[in-house]
């Protein structure tokens, strides 16, 4: 070996020594400092997702938005009770995905660093059996808000029924904070050359086909219809299948999935009722004609090779008025105001939702303001993890307290308006006004909150029920060979979550 | 050292001293020529808005060069805090932008403070970016 490889070799090796036993040094000292059983918790390791602070406090042109609420919110706290919180921002934690979310968590559990408080998408990791349960903590009064009695009762009725919120046991184990602002998402579209061919804003999937079907007929419209940039591949897991496709044909079989009548579908009703073989696509004419729709949405609607189309394609495609329809998030609003490429109005609508006219096998959904009652699904909400907190009591209800002082009205309303993604879970709390230049807030929605469709349950059945699809799109294998994988992979994944989470199936029928 | 060796570094030098005097050249350009545009503030529609954020401030700009508006240049915004409905916007025949500024909201945790919003042209640098620009101090007060 030379000198030079050698040298290089032993530098390696001490770089690999000093990384790992910082990081173990870190998370022992964020442990040590969380506290014992007997000392008082100095220190407190939180994961408020996009709501923690950002590296910079300043506004910079590359950073206009700096995320400064939970900074002040997190010195006030320190002020008050002594407890520093430490953000697990400064570990690396990730904020795209639940596979990358989910990895990050199981390598901080590794070496005992898991933050105290977590962002897993809800109920993500519900199987992995992380999350405390905090149904008794809801029932005390929540000091940080003047004349509460019951902490549950400062949010949102409607929060308690979403699967983000309460496991599959039907305890409640994440506390909302932001919700759906309406719809997840808004179809922007290019106002004038709605105007110039005569087309109408869709209120239904099948209004919107057609308004894209119209639109490739018009000389000059290069994309009638822009997926949503996160959905980035051939899946069930994409915001089509999740907020559009799919709640029409869940809603559709809430007659036989909706064992309690209660009028929402519970996680532990779609689990009951795949294991009773009520999704099973080779029997299921709701599964059927959903997944039909789905590979028809993938093959037939969007533009050939769509997926390796480049976001700048696609935005200069805009910027030049050749795109009619784009999906896009409501935090994207000010980016889009912001655009000085583009020469025509846009304006907004909510994505519309499959229902009777697209199939026979599809519900029709009702439509709503928020004024008229919207119940707008969660959006962030947080854990108590208890990885971290188990056999520390002091540490948990820490974790609590912080909990309770994150969802005081004032917290929230300075959290959300700083992020301008969402609405607030808590009653009082005040919404981003940057939603009403759009009057975004007075437009009706469609309810798609009675029951989410089954996938796999557990991440992994999950990514093989997207590989089958995409197969099949791709055909690479035919409708029967998806059917019978996706129910394979549904039942597995059903499977999975009685026995990790010791689901009580008396009276089932399996 | 051979004489040819020697050579070779000679010239990697005067290279580089000629890339770096031609990029200072560009740069000093660029810096006298953003003098010559003027950023100014034509009007605010409240010079004491309330730190809420449902409020609204409508700030316009004038772009001029050598006193002729600067039509169709970019115009940055950027708040110390709270946001711009958009932070870029162009200019009119008139060299005159509109902006809209949402102010942060004051509450416990953030108590009631100025806002310095620093108003860019984006549009008159030819070589580098070196942009003419004004503040705007906004005087907040608590609602």
């Amino acid at each position: 070996m030379n000198r030079k490889k050698l040298l290089s070799g032993v530098l390696a090796v001490c770089i690999a020594a000093a990384t790992a036993l910082t990081s173990a040094a870190c998370a022992k000292k964020n442990n040590k400092d969380s506290g014992g059983d007997t000392a008082e918790v100095k220190k407190l390791f939180v994961d408020l997702h996009t709501l923690m602070p950002s590296a910079s406090e300043n506004a910079t042109p590359d950073q206009p938005h700096p995320v400064n609420a939970s900074r002040y919110i997190a010195a006030a706290y320190k002020s008050l009770t002594g407890t520093e919180i430490v953000w697990a921002s400064d570990y690396a934690k990730p904020t795209d995905n639940i596979n990358n979310i989910s990895a990050w968590f199981n390598q901080q559990i590794n070496i005992k660093n898991c933050p105290a408080i977590g962002f897993t998408f809800g109920t993500k990791m519900q199987a992995d059996g992380l999350y405390a349960d905090l149904g008794e903590y809801l029932e005390r009064p929540n000091p940080y808000v003047a004349g509460n009695t019951r902490w549950k009762d400062i949010f949102e009725d409607w929060v308690w029924d979403d699967p983000a919120v309460t496991d599959a046991n039907g305890k409640i184990v994440s506390v909302p904070i932001v919700l759906h602002p309406g719809s997840a998402t808004a179809i922007y579209y290019n106002k004038d050359m709605f105007a110039e061919n005569g087309m109408t804003v869709p209120t239904t999937w099948n209004e919107f086909i057609k308004t894209i079907d119209d639109g490739k007929k018009v000389p000059g419209i290069k994309y009638p219809y822009v997926p949503y940039t996160g959905d980035t591949g051939i899946s069930l897991s994409s915001w089509a299948f999740r907020y559009s496709l799919s709640p029409g044909f869940a809603a559709h079989m809430a007659d036989r999935t909706d064992y309690d009548k209660n009028g929402i579908v519970s996680t532990n009703e779609l689990i009951r009722a795949v294991l009773e073989g009520a999704f099973n696509p080779n029997v299921c004419q709701e599964a059927k004609a959903l997944y039909r729709l789905a590979y028809n949405y993938y093959k037939t609607v969007l533009p050939g090779g769509w997926e390796s189309i480049t976001d700048t394609t696609y935005l200069n495609a805009w910027d030049e008025g050749k795109v009619a329809m784009k999906n896009q998030g409501l935090w994207y609003y000010t980016n889009e105001k912001s655009d000085v490429i583009r020469k025509f109005d846009f304006d907004l609508f909510a994505p519309p939702v499959a229902q009777s006219d697209s199939s026979a096998y599809a519900s029709d959904l009702p439509r709503k303001k928020l004024s008229e009652g919207y119940r707008s699904q969660v959006l962030i909400s947080f854990n108590v993890m208890l990885p971290a907190v188990s056999g520390n009591e002091k540490l948990l209800e820490k974790a609590i307290d912080f909990l309770m002082y994150l969802s005081a009205p004032e917290a929230v309303t300075a959290m959300v308006q700083e992020n301008g993604a969402g609405l607030p879970a808590v009653k009082g709390a005040e919404y981003p006004s940057v939603y009403d230049d759009s009057a975004w807030l007075d437009r009706e929605f469609t309810e798609i909150g009675i029951s989410e469709w089954p996938l796999g349950f557990i991440e992994g059945n999950t990514a093989n029920i997207n590989a089958a699809f995409s197969d099949w799109v791709f055909g690479e294998k035919t409708e029967a060979e998806f059917f019978t994988i996706v129910n394979r992979e549904q039942v597995n994944g059903a499977r999975t979550m009685v026995n990790n989470m010791k689901i009580n199936t008396a009276g089932w029928n399996i | 050292m051979k004489d040819g060796k020697k050579r070779k570094i000679q010239i990697k030098y005067i290279i580089a001293a000629a890339l770096v005097s031609v990029f200072s050249l560009f740069y000093l350009f660029d810096f006298l020529w953003a003098k010559t545009y003027k950023v100014e503030v034509v009007s605010v529609s409240d010079e004491n808005p309330v730190a809420s954020n449902g409020e609204r401030v409508e700030i316009a700009v004038r772009v001029t060069h050598f006193g002729k508006p600067a039509n169709g240049h970019v115009i940055f915004a950027l708040p110390s805090d709270g946001r711009m409905l958009a932070f870029t916007t162009l200019t009119d025949e008139n060299g005159v932008a509109t902006l809209t500024y949402i102010p942060y909201t004051a509450n416990a945790f953030l108590p009631v403070h100025d806002v310095e919003i620093r108003i860019r042209d984006q549009s008159n640098s030819i070589f580098w970016e070196i942009n003419a620009y004004t503040d705007l101090e906004l005087k907040m007060r608590a609602r």
